[in-house]
């Protein structure tokens, strides 16, 4: 399997990548590690005309903190992060989520700004990103912004990046002591996919539930924060029966997607069970 | 190309069969169906029309790689794998091509030190890099022990899956020098065996740990 002809651009400048974007347009597709766009282009399901691979422009890289914030790169591969102290140190579920990403190869070369550009439904940090609230960094012709998590998934592979547009950065705050993420996910056996993926920041005061944040991937056809969920156990005592009512709630509002490997009674099933466990963890 | 013209059923009938219909009808279709058009204008400016009019001649690109630390150059196509510039162009075929979609690991090679599938990246991602394939582990002739682990514990039976394996446990032994056996198996889960050897492959890179301990 090979890819269709492209014209190759590798700028070394975001400057520059941002120009050739502007440049080329829709004939367009950014490459980062690649491991979702090149087995794309191999099944010619993609045969863009223009390649412009950001692989490498340096200011996209790396893992700081600033003002209470976690700030990661585009670029990180999920490795840097499942691996990075800093973030098992300020933001562990980050690295918790990280790990569950495909396999070893998979995660030295795939990017976190990659997989949320791509936007595939059944991809693990959405689920991570809506639950801690994230804001991403996007860059365009007319300069910088910001949008919320919440905004930037908008459906099926799609988001609300623009086509002159590239995500330079995603800013996570640093959650304080009594707050406690959990990522649980069911593999597709042979992908490595999410069937599904439900990631929870919990704050506790005492046994109650301050605030929660639930994120679920791989159910729907965008990646979505349970509100419902969210209402229902907020200021509640984290009993097991509250947090299962809560959890019963999970796909309230959501149409589920079928498919070859899951139904949509059994995905609606497992959103449920797994935001339980997950809130669970977290509560523990 | 329209969807309803591309044939399917060969392609998908494998996991990702839904997510990548979709991608076909949501995102990628309008730069598929452009490409074709710019290619059709290409054939025609071929055959003596209207030569001026097409401006996108796609050049080949000059990439310099070290290999088992001996320096190459070559001008590649943009669009060739890593894997078919290893093979095919460098000589060393090693590094074996399996299920060509991510899954088996049978073409992992080390790019920077890192472990990667060389069928999923470009050979142009690889420019200026330093990589090691299965045929830079031996040193003066002695096996890597790696490579004398997989001998002595029968790590292998075809032998297939072997330099994949072996470049994986590579990784897996530089990032950690005692692994448990959860962790070996969790390290080698980008890499399949479909002679169900995985209990040996195990004891195999067990042995090597080992061996590299002193």
């Amino acid at each position: 399997m090979i890819p269709g002809s492209f014209e190759y651009f590798a700028p070394t400048a975001l400057d520059e990548a941002l120009s050739l974007l502007q440049e080329h347009g829709d004939d367009a597709k950014v490459l980062a590690g690649g491991h979702s766009l090149i087995p794309t282009m191999k099944l010619r399901l993609a045969e863009p005309a223009v390649i412009i691979d950001i692989g490498g422009i340096g200011s996209l890289k790396g893992i700081s903190e600033s003002d209470g914030n976690l700030v990661i790169g585009a670029l990180t591969t999920h490795h840097e992060l499942e691996s990075s102290d800093l973030v098992q140190q300020k933001v562990p579920l980050l690295a918790e989520t990280a790990a569950e990403i495909g396999d070893v190869q998979v995660r030295n070369k795939g990017t976190i700004g990659g997989s949320l550009a791509h936007a595939d439904p059944a991809a693990d940090w959405p689920a991570t990103i809506l639950a801690l609230d994230a804001d991403l960094q996007i860059t365009g012709p007319n300069g910088e912004r910001t949008v919320k998590a919440t905004d930037f998934f908008q459906g099926l592979y799609e988001t609300d990046l623009g086509d002159d547009e590239i995500l330079t950065a995603i800013h996570v705050s640093i959650p304080d002591a009594n707050t406690k993420g959990t990522y649980l996910k069911l593999h597709q056996v042979a992908s490595g996919f999410a069937l599904t993926g439900v990631a929870v920041v919990l704050t506790k005061s005492g046994d109650t539930c301050q605030s929660v944040a639930v994120g679920i991937t791989g159910v729907s056809e965008a990646p979505y924060r349970a509100s419902g969920v969210e209402s229902g156990l907020t200021g509640s005592a984290l009993s097991a029966e509250n947090i299962a009512a809560a959890a019963e709630r999970a796909v309230d509002g959501i149409t589920a997607l079928e498919d070859i490997h899951a139904s949509e009674a059994y995905r609606q099933n497992l959103a449920k069970v797994y935001t339980r466990r997950a809130i669970e963890a977290a509560a523990s | 190309m329209l969807p309803s013209e591309i044939n399917l059923s060969p392609i998908f009938s494998g996991d990702n069969s839904f997510r990548f219909f979709v991608a076909v009808k949501k995102r990628f279709c309008y730069n598929a169906i452009q490409f074709k058009e710019r290619s059709q204008i290409f054939v025609r400016s071929l055959e003596g029309q209207d030569v001026q009019k097409e401006a996108t001649p796609l050049a080949k690109k000059v990439i310099h790689t070290t290999i088992n630390g001996e320096a190459h150059t070559h001008e590649v196509e943009p669009r060739m794998l890593l894997i078919h510039y290893i093979r095919d162009v460098v000589g060393l075929t090693g590094s074996h091509i399996g299920c060509e979609t991510s899954l088996c690991g049978a073409c992992t090679v080390s790019v920077n030190g890192q472990a990667v599938k060389s069928c999923t990246m470009l050979a142009v991602q690889a420019d200026g890099a330093e990589i090691t394939t299965i045929e830079g582990l031996a040193q003066n002739g002695d096996l890597h022990p790696i490579q004398e682990g997989f001998w002595e514990r029968h790590g292998l039976q075809c032998g297939f899956c072997t330099p994949g394996m072996i470049m994986a446990a590579h990784q897996l032994l530089a990032r950690n020098s005692n692994p448990t056996e959860e962790e070996i198996r969790h390290g080698l889960e980008g890499n399949l065996c479909r002679c169900t050897g995985y209990q040996h492959i195990v004891e195999a890179v067990q042995y090597a740990a080992g061996k590299m301990q002193g």
